[in-house]
């Protein structure tokens, strides 16, 4: 069991509203897990939590057996922990190459004055900060864009643009939110290959996603929540069949068809 | 907005910065008269302001209007230093640029937790507390007085009290300063300034530790501003508070926007543009200011990236056609 | 204790002229998100319009009073068109440079239309003071403050009470919902830019008296009215109200008691204070939340 994050009674309060109410599960090294449940059963509320964008009100978040609840962003990044947004966070002003630099801003040391001057150590990490853009870049299929403006990119690419610039800090998990909307069904499934290959690589993965086919044809557990409480968690098949999960969603799709 | 360009624009860049350099050595052999010397002085100085402010603004998207109390921190610190204690030239400008560094720094500790139209206006105040504060502080400063006869720069014997030998010295104070902006852009702090501009929470969560990142645009552009207060002290020979006024806050704003903020050129084209042309055009001086103002709302309104924008897309534009 | 009371009256009655400031100034910021950094210079047309249709034209004062607010009015609907549509939507860094450079054109503009030279408008009722009480004091103070009352009480009567009122604050909480709602947006938006020209016209009529008419009139003010508003509560009204009344008297105190010197200095302290501890202002508006 080489569980790498440790979710344990997580719960999100604003004001009246309880976002998240003790959520708890695990996830090991390797392993692509689904985060799913209708709108606003508190999924990305929860992704908010891990990376740090919010603090919880209660529980613990652990990843690698360290505590991270409640740390700054880029603290948590630092650990070992990236992840993407749903309505994209890139970097207009910077070329696509830069972009996915960024990303490696944690893993960096070089100091001011060796940067200006040119260190031979300042030197070396740009040039290895450079080389993994360019091949992160070549795994998603943007490397032509390198030095081009993001704006160059379709919506699909721009999306795999975060995603390669969130795998440029080595994390040890990768969280995603909502990565197939907007993509056309070509698109979602080498998404799919690829988050594949990127766990199989050693990264876990946390994907958030309505789109219940991609869902199931990827991921190897699945957490479902409803009104921010952990309705059902298990492998993709037992989910399907899980009568809780199907009134979660059936229940807005029956109300859905009456009006 | 302006990205990093393939080598070959690289390439492009370091000939253009070349040929500017050489000009820029030529220049005192055309312009004959002390006068105009004066101005090309004052052109430098602000080219090093006004490139420490883009490092804030144009980089970090930070918009402070107090900048011009660090221009005078700077100014007010080798004047003192030299004139009251007789310390030679580069210890009053090192020590103008360290103790502008520092209130920069400090400045920028509030500065971490108010955003947008706060940090502007608490800049905006706290860069008029200075002025007013040096202003008040007779026994140090001279008050409204100001501090004269300040000495012209002199290093290790040789003075630079005439005009051309101040030229080239405030030249390679100037494209030091170019330099440094280049390479601080190149490298992972400028990559990081850019990305807090462009998106706060998407630098955050890529691992940039935004208040230290902050903190360091504030400190680098105070800095300079030290420095290039301290030039401008031994330069002009005469400072008081009412120079460092609201109004130069707005020209130094307008340097950096008409020229164009995020770019290296930018704040170079904007302070040479902004201090010669009034010089040129003294004779109409409410005309200038009406068109002064009226430049600086279309700039802002038609061309964002400013004139280095809008040269580097027509420079693009004749690439691609050829 | 007179020379108290006469220095909290001071302090009012400048408070009430930094309290229009104020209003006018935040009304944009509330009802289209827009900080008007030509303010300023509002103000001071105020100022010089009510010279130009008092001294040139001949009008008597209270008519030149009427005339200049409704020239400011004008003022403010072409701004909207001319300045503030073609702005709709753009960075804040973007619309306050622009304002600002629209305000140095217009400090020059007024330069050359009026003059370098300082101009002059008298009050209602002369130089003399008036007793009341065993105090003295300026009747014209006594007109701003009775004014601003006025004028506060009207205008928090129109925006609770009438129709467009309701439909400003509307236009000023959520302009998509007020979209979604059948209010035409853009014409309360224009409807705020008048008042708020209104209000820039009336302050700067109204303050002449006790200085000079100068370019650099309406730049003091605006500032005071932007402490105003920080102190108050960016995009409140209370608060704009509020703040300009404590700048006032807080000024008028520390000016008596502490030093004339530091006068300036007074207004911008507390909006550094206010920044750092207070940074949402004393009457915040309650902003909802966007996850």
């Amino acid at each position: 069991m080489s569980t790498v994050l440790k979710i344990s009674g997580v719960t999100k309060i604003f004001g009246g509203l309880t976002a998240l109410d003790s959520v708890s599960f695990e996830l090991e090294k390797g392993k692509v897990l689904g985060l799913v449940g209708p709108n606003g059963s508190g999924k990305s509320t929860l992704l908010n939590v891990l990376s740090g964008v919010y603090r919880p009100e209660g529980g613990s978040v652990t990843l690698h057996e360290r505590d991270v609840t409640g740390l700054a962003p880029y603290l948590i990044t630092t650990q070992g922990m990236a992840r993407t947004f749903q309505n994209l966070q890139l970097f207009q002003g910077l070329s696509v190459g830069d972009n996915v630099m960024v990303g490696r801003t944690c893993r960096m040391g070089s100091t001011l004055v060796g940067s200006i001057f040119g260190s031979p150590f300042a030197r070396k990490e740009e040039r290895e900060a450079k080389e993994q853009a360019r091949s992160l870049l070549s795994l998603v299929g943007l490397e032509r864009f390198m030095d081009e403006p993001p704006s160059m990119l379709s919506y699909g690419q721009r999306r795999l643009l975060e995603i390669a610039r969130a795998l440029a800090s080595s994390p040890s998990v990768l969280m995603l939110d909502e990565p197939c909307a907007g993509l056309s069904q070509g698109e979602a499934d080498e998404l799919a290959a690829f988050i594949r290959t990127v766990s199989a690589q050693g990264t876990a993965v946390i994907v958030i996603e309505h789109n219940m086919r991609f869902i199931m044809g990827l991921v190897d557990h699945i957490v479902a929540l409803n009104f921010g409480r952990k309705i059902a968690e298990g492998d993709p098949r037992s989910i399907r069949e899980n009568e809780d999960v199907i009134a979660a969603y059936l229940g807005r799709k029956k109300r859905h068809a009456e009006n | 907005m302006t990205t990093q360009n393939p080598s070959r624009g690289n390439l492009w860049r370091i000939i253009a910065f070349v040929v500017l350099i050489v000009l820029a050595i030529a220049l005192p052999f055309v312009l004959k008269s002390n006068y105009y010397l004066g101005i090309a002085h004052q052109a430098l100085i602000f080219i090093i302001l006004a490139s420490g402010y883009d490092v804030l603004l144009g980089f970090t998207g930070l918009l402070s209007f107090g900048h011009i109390g660090l221009f005078a921190i700077g100014a007010y610190t080798s004047a003192i230093m030299v004139t009251s204690t007789g310390a030679p030239f580069m210890v009053g400008i090192v020590a103008a640029a360290v103790l502008t560094g520092l209130i920069g720094f400090l400045i920028s500790i509030p500065a971490l937790r108010i955003k947008g139209h706060s940090l502007t206006l608490l800049t905006l105040a706290l860069g008029e507390v200075i002025r007013l504060v040096i202003r008040s502080m007779e026994w140090l400063t001279s008050g409204s007085h100001g501090i004269s006869n300040i000495p012209r720069p002199e290093i290790l014997g040789y003075s630079f009290r005439q005009a051309v030998p101040l030229y080239y010295l405030l030249l390679a104070f100037a494209i030091l300063t170019i330099l440094f902006v280049w390479r601080l852009r190149s490298s992972r702090f400028g990559r990081a300034f850019n990305a807090i501009r462009d998106s706060e929470i998407g630098a955050d969560v890529s691992g940039v530790n935004i208040s230290a990142m902050k903190m360091l645009a504030f400190a680098i552009s105070a800095v300079l501003a030290g420095i290039a207060g301290g030039l401008y002290a031994h330069t002009v020979r005469f400072i008081s508070p009412e120079f460092f006024s609201l109004g130069l806050t707005i020209i130094l704003l307008a340097m950096v926007l008409i020229g164009g903020r995020g770019t290296i050129i930018g704040p170079v084209i904007g302070a040479a543009l902004l201090i010669t042309l009034p010089e040129a055009l003294r004779f109409v001086k409410e005309y200038y200011l009406l068109a002064f103002g009226v430049a600086i709302w279309m700039c802002v309104l038609l061309l964002p990236d400013g004139l280095a924008g809008l040269g580097k897309r027509l420079f693009k534009r004749a690439r691609a056609s050829t | 204790m007179d020379t108290f009371l006469q220095v909290l009256i001071a302090g009012v009655t400048m408070g009430c002229i930094y309290a229009f400031v104020a209003l006018g100034f935040t009304l944009t910021i509330a009802a289209a998100g827009v900080v008007n950094f030509s303010y300023s210079e509002w103000v001071t047309y105020g100022g010089f319009f009510g010279v130009t249709l008092y001294s040139i034209v001949g009008l008597p004062l209270w008519a030149a009073l009427i005339g200049t607010v409704i020239l400011c009015v004008i003022m403010g609907y072409v701004f909207q068109w001319v300045v503030f549509r073609p702005l709709e939507g753009r960075h804040f860094l973007t619309i306050v440079t622009a304002t600002i450079g629209i305000s140095v054109s217009m400090g020059a503009l007024a330069t050359l239309v009026w003059g370098p030279y300082p101009l002059t408008l008298p009050t209602f009722f002369g130089n003399g003071t008036v007793e009341f009480g065993g105090i003295s004091f300026f009747p014209h103070n006594v007109l701003i403050i009775v004014l601003a009352i006025a004028l506060i009480s009207v205008l928090q009567f129109c925006l609770t009470k009438t129709d467009i009122g309701l439909r400003l604050q509307a236009t000023a909480q959520d302009p998509d919902a007020a979209r979604l709602m059948g209010i035409p947006v853009r014409r309360m938006r224009t409807f705020a830019y008048c008042l708020s020209a209104g209000l820039a016209g009336l302050s700067g009529f109204l303050v002449a008296p006790l200085f000079v008419v100068t370019t650099t009139m309406g730049f003091g003010l605006m500032l005071k009215g932007l402490a105003a508003t920080i102190v108050g509560g960016w995009g409140s009204l209370k608060g704009a109200v509020f703040g300009g009344l404590i700048i006032g008297i807080v000024e008028a105190l520390g000016a008596t008691y502490i030093s004339s010197e530091y006068k300036d200095v007074i207004a911008f302290l507390i909006i550094i204070v206010v920044l750092l501890f207070r940074p949402r202002g004393l009457f915040p508006e309650r902003i909802a939340e966007k996850l």
